[in-house]
């Protein structure tokens, strides 16, 4: 594990949005929580990925 | 090097492949099953680009963004189509009736329901699919009953559907509305409701509908119907009926005391019992019966015009025939290709056929006027014995017969044949046939024609 790092993590971003994405809509679809009410999730995803991206970065210690 | 992303291709073949799904499959509901399971897609398309990007990473390969700008506007694109044909997924519009039709499950839900007339003098009916059996009766009230059937996926749409076509009466002062509110589900979901009705028997009757059969009886006052398809069956009504349809494979009115007036095309028309005068516009392929008519009759299709004055007995026509006993005249009847047959008619007679024989038997004394065409056919002509008339009928190209004898002259000319003479004093007969023969018979002389052929 080298250089690669940091781009990985955000390479990732993007397929893990698309994911939580689809999930989000997929329990708007099948269970009662709608969409208007778990949109937060998708902050929190993103939160959660720049903070994964930036704990790496740091632990990295480049 | 950089590998393309696998996600473009992929989509592009589950594109294709839902398409030629749909028109090869079309019981299939695919875009049914798009509009639910889309974020499906969704999450395999995020699992097989981080697949990706693990793998690239694994093998230590250059990365690039997660996501490219197009794949966003893509995901966009589809997040937002998928959201409508969600939504109008769960309001109840279908896709494809086709796949509702052969998964979809049929639903019942009972119908019961009772009001008082009020003020109303006319009942107005909206129920846009399904039967509808009206029958007068002593009560005061206006009675329902009957069922309503929803075809749907679930039985949560069908309640849905369900709750939102209630059964109402809406009072407008002189008349009441009933509807069923059929229209306030998606025009393509299946909804059909079949209602018993006993109303007052002094009230009239509107209804109008897309499809469904009426079967009204027992009113006093009149009867107007209304439908796209629909097959009718009026009994015993004391006003005036009017009905107004596009196709119909039956319409049946019997013993009714005020006018008929019946538009359409059809199949079979029977009438029988009118006390009022009946007008009949409209094709009608399959066959036709008027039976006892005690005011004019008048039935004008395309092809055909038929007069009648009043008929105590029976008129029964289909598309190659024609038969009709004990009419009154002035009668009148003009058609393309029938075979005609009249027995017993009185004033006088005006037919014409464009291709077709034509038997008549007038029976009474003193004789009606006559006045027949063919263009292709013959005629045949049976008098009472002692019948008196002044005949003049040419066979264009054919031959002449006659019962009459010497009184009644024959000249041929070339292929034409022809009989004049005067027998008593009495109307004029005209016959003319343009190809076939023509013969004026005796009543009672059956058999006699080919002796008295000349």
């Amino acid at each position: 594990m080298n250089g690669n790092n940091q781009p990985l993590w955000r390479a990732i971003r993007g397929p893990l949005t698309l994911i939580t994405v689809g999930v989000l809509f997929a329990v708007d679809h099948f269970t009662p929580y709608s969409f208007h009410q778990t949109w937060p999730v998708l902050l929190i995803v993103f939160g959660l990925l720049s903070l994964l991206g930036r704990s790496t970065a740091s632990g990295g210690g480049v | 090097m950089r590998r393309r992303s696998l996600a473009g291709p992929v989509l592009l073949i589950l594109v294709g492949g839902v398409f030629l799904l749909y028109n090869l499959r079309p019981q299939i509901p695919v875009f049914e099953l798009f509009s639910v399971y889309w974020p499906f897609l969704l999450i395999a398309w995020g699992l097989l680009r981080l697949a990706e990007v693990l793998v690239s990473a694994a093998r230590s390969e250059p990365q690039r963004a997660g996501l490219s700008g197009g794949e966003v506007a893509l995901v966009v694109i589809l997040c937002l189509v998928g959201s409508g044909m969600f939504a109008a997924h769960r309001h109840g519009f279908r896709f494809n009736v086709r796949s509702l039709e052969v998964f979809g499950e049929q639903y019942e839900y009972p119908i019961s329901d009772q009001k008082a007339l009020g003020t109303a003098k006319r009942i107005v009916f909206e129920n846009a699919r399904g039967n509808l059996r009206i029958t007068g009766g002593d009560a005061p009230d206006i009675k329902v009953t009957g069922r309503k059937s929803i075809r749907a996926f679930s039985k949560g749409d069908a309640d849905r559907a369900s709750q939102n076509t209630p059964l109402e009466f809406i009072d407008q002062g002189d008349q009441l509305l009933v509807r069923t509110n059929q229209d306030r589900v998606a025009s393509n979901q299946r909804i059909s409701e079949d209602l018993e009705v006993v109303v007052p028997r002094g009230v009239g009757i509107t209804a109008n509908a897309s499809s469904g059969d009426f079967d009204v009886s027992d009113l006093d006052q009149g009867v107007e119907i209304s439908a796209d398809r629909a097959d009718v069956r009026l009994n015993r009504i004391g006003g005036a009926v009017r009905v107004e349809l596009r196709h119909s494979d039956i319409i049946r009115v019997m013993d009714v005391k005020g006018s008929v007036d019946v538009q359409g095309r059809g199949t079979d028309v029977d009438l029988e019992n009118i006390a009022g005068q009946v007008t009949l516009n409209g094709s009608y392929g399959g066959s036709l019966e008027f039976k006892n008519l005690a005011k004019p009759l008048h039935f004008e299709s395309q092809n055909t015009d038929l007069r009648v004055e009043k008929l105590p007995g029976e008129i029964s026509m289909d598309l190659g025939e024609f038969t009709a006993r004990n009419l009154v005249g002035p009668v009148r009847f003009v058609t393309k290709s029938r075979d005609v047959k009249i027995e017993d008619f009185t004033e006088s007679l005006e037919l014409e056929t464009e291709r077709g024989d034509i038997d008549l038997v007038p029976n009474h004394l003193p004789l009606p006027r006559i006045t027949a065409r063919s263009r292709a056919g013959r005629i045949d002509l049976v008098l009472p014995d002692k019948a008196a008339f002044q005949l003049e009928a040419t066979a264009e190209r054919g031959d002449a017969m006659n019962d009459f004898g010497p009184v009644l002259v024959k000249e041929t000319d070339g292929r034409s044949a022809s009989l004049r003479g005067k027998v008593g004093q009495g109307p004029s007969i005209l016959l003319v046939t343009e190809r076939g023969s023509v013969s004026v018979r005796k009543a009672g002389a059956s058999g006699g024609t080919s002796e008295a052929k000349l």
